[in-house]
Parts: C-alpha cells; structure tokens; sequence
C-alpha cells in the first residue's frame, strides 16, 4: 500500500460516484487484488533468488527480471511476461501521474478527472502532461532507476501514516458514512495498521542513511 | 447567508461548485463589510484563487504562490472575488447561482490553459462517460 494508490482509488470513487452499492465491487478488489499482487511479488522472489544467487548474478535492470521465466516457459512464456511488464509500468505510470494530479486538483479546488473533457479540467490536465514530459526527462537522464525506486518507497512509506489517518477518521465520522461508519473490528485494525505504519514512517529515513540507500 | 456558524469550518477551504456542478475553486479567503462598532461584519465576497490562499497562507511559500499568481492576472484590482450573494447554499459545498462563464474574473488559469494549450490537444473536447 503506497499514499499515491490511496488518492487514485479514493478520487476515482468520488469521480465515479460510488454508493453502498459499489462496496461489493470494491471488496472483491480488495480481497482478491492484494493477495494476488503479494502472491505474485513473493513468486518473483523466489525465482529470482533461485535463477540468480547461484550464478552470482547482480540485477541492475528491470529487463533481467523476466530471466527465470524464459528459463522455466521459454519463448512463448517470455513473451506472455514481456506484455506483463509493458502493462505493468504502463498502468503504475497513469496511475501515479493522475495521483499526483488529483492530489493537486483537490488541493485547489480545481475540477479534475476524467468524467468531464480534458478542455473543461484545463489546470489537471496542464498538471498531468507537464509531469508526464518531466518524468520522461528524468527517465532519460542517466539516473540509476533502482536508487530512484529506493528513495521513492522510503517517502512512500514516510508520508504513509499522514495518508491514512484522514481515511480512518472519515470512516468514523457518521455525518459522511451513515450506518456504514467503522465498527469495533475495522477500528482495531485500522489503528494497528496506523501504529506499524507510524513506526514504519518514523524508522524509514533513519534506515536509509544508516545503510546508505540499501547498499549495504 | 445571515447564520452565525463560524466561517472557519463552514466557509474557509470549502469547494466552490458552479450552476452545472462544475468545480471552481476554494474559498480561500473572504471579504467582510465592517459596518462600525456594535454592527456585526457582513461577509460580501468570496475570494478564490492562488493568489488569495498565499495571502492567507503567509511565509515564503505563500508569498511566492501569490506574487506569481499576481502576475500572471490580467485585471487589475486583487485577488478573484465572488460575490456573496451568488451563493445560492453551502451546507456541503458552495453551491453558486451561476456559471463559471459567467463570472470572467474567476478561474483564469483555467481559461487560458483551456484555450492555449489543452484544447490543442487531440481529443481534449472529448468526455469519458
């Protein structure tokens, strides 16, 4: 769970205007979506350290990752791993960029989404194209991407407690849930995700200088 | 709008939202009337834009999110106000009685992003849903 997932599901529920109705929809997404991208994050692991620790293999690009699915399914399971790769970081990249749009659109008040034409929400969409063109700037810059990802998910996980809270406080306010506000189990474990994200947080920058960025 | 809520939680960061439910802006700041001693202060204007949220706001950031929000206006007299009685209900949101093209002071980034550069863009007049 990053902060930026959380104003991508939440903005796109305010823009598709989700009601109880939709609360199956989002379950399901919820309780098969999460298992299953842990699942496939633990099997990439474990192939990688099986196909790479005994050959002494260092992994400095994202290209090497599909190495032990062309061993184990060859070509045709390359491929299929390929096209997974593309989606993946095709979809990560609209989602992060429409995060930090609406972000910024809702910081000011601005209209925002997609529901209305790009010309009726000019000042999101001016946000979105100006960072995709920076991004890209960036990526072409000679900047080692795996560092970039380290101090991405060290933040990530420093602002995480900051995202949360207002959604675990929302959830208590009967004025906007209704019957629906938390009970005493969703409170539980909200606060217990909230204390491990708040130590989390707190041990986040001291552990990246303390090991230089992961390198040692 | 005669209610005597404090402005702080009814009024101030609140969405504004035009006559087609379209978003504007925030209230960022308001403009009273003070009517002398003993008379009680009538909100006239709302205020919305960057440039009276760096106002508010103070400190360097704040200074910097006006002077350039200042710059870039093209009327002459202060931050972009609404005037309070096109309020039509803010229980919620700030509901107005009108539409953003009617109101040529308001948004004007918005405007000129939307007639220099997205409506350039291939499909930019083109809806999701």
């Amino acid at each position: 769970m990053t902060p930026y997932e959380m104003f991508f599901f939440s903005s796109g529920a305010v823009e598709s205007r989700w009601g109880p109705k939709d609360l199956t929809e989002m379950r399901v997404n919820v309780l098969v979506g999460f298992p299953l991208g842990g699942l496939l994050a633990i099997a990439i692991q474990a192939v990688a350290f099986l196909v790479f620790f005994d050959a002494g293999i260092q992994v400095e690009h994202l290209a090497e990752t599909v190495l032990p699915v062309g061993l184990a399914l060859g070509k045709l399971g390359l491929a299929i791993a390929l096209l997974g790769v593309f989606a993946a970081t095709f979809g990560a990249t609209l989602e992060t960029l429409f995060s930090t749009g609406y972000q910024i659109a809702q910081y000011f008040g601005w209209s925002y989404g997609k529901v209305q034409p790009p010309a009726q929400a000019a000042r999101f969409t001016t946000v979105v194209v100006g960072l995709l063109l920076l991004s890209t700037a960036l990526a072409m810059t000679t900047l080692d991407p795996i560092t970039v990802t380290i101090f991405a998910v060290v933040f990530s996980a420093t602002v995480l407690p900051l995202t949360f809270l207002p959604v675990l406080l929302v959830g208590n306010d009967r004025q906007v849930m209704g019957q629906l506000a938390n009970g005493r189990l969703s409170n539980t474990l909200g606060t217990v995700t909230l204390a491990i994200s708040t130590v989390a947080a707190l041990a986040a920058l001291p552990l990246l200088v303390l090991t230089r960025g992961g390198s040692s | 709008m005669t209610d005597h809520h404090s402005v702080r939680f009814t009024l101030l960061d609140q969405q504004v939202v035009d006559a087609d439910g379209r978003r504007i802006g925030r209230v960022d700041d308001l403009l009273c009337d003070d009517p002398g001693p003993g008379g009680e202060p009538v909100i006239t204007h709302l205020l919305s834009g960057a440039e009276a949220l760096g106002d508010r706001l103070g400190g360097l950031t704040g200074k910097l999110m006006a002077a350039v929000s200042a710059r870039l206006r093209t009327t002459p007299d202060g931050p972009s106000r609404i005037p309070a009685d096109l309020v039509a209900d803010h229980a919620d949101l700030v509901h107005l009685r009108v539409r953003l093209a009617d109101l040529p002071d308001v948004a004007g980034l918005e405007r000129w992003l939307s007639a220099h550069v997205i409506s350039l863009l291939p499909g930019a007049g083109d809806a999701d849903q």
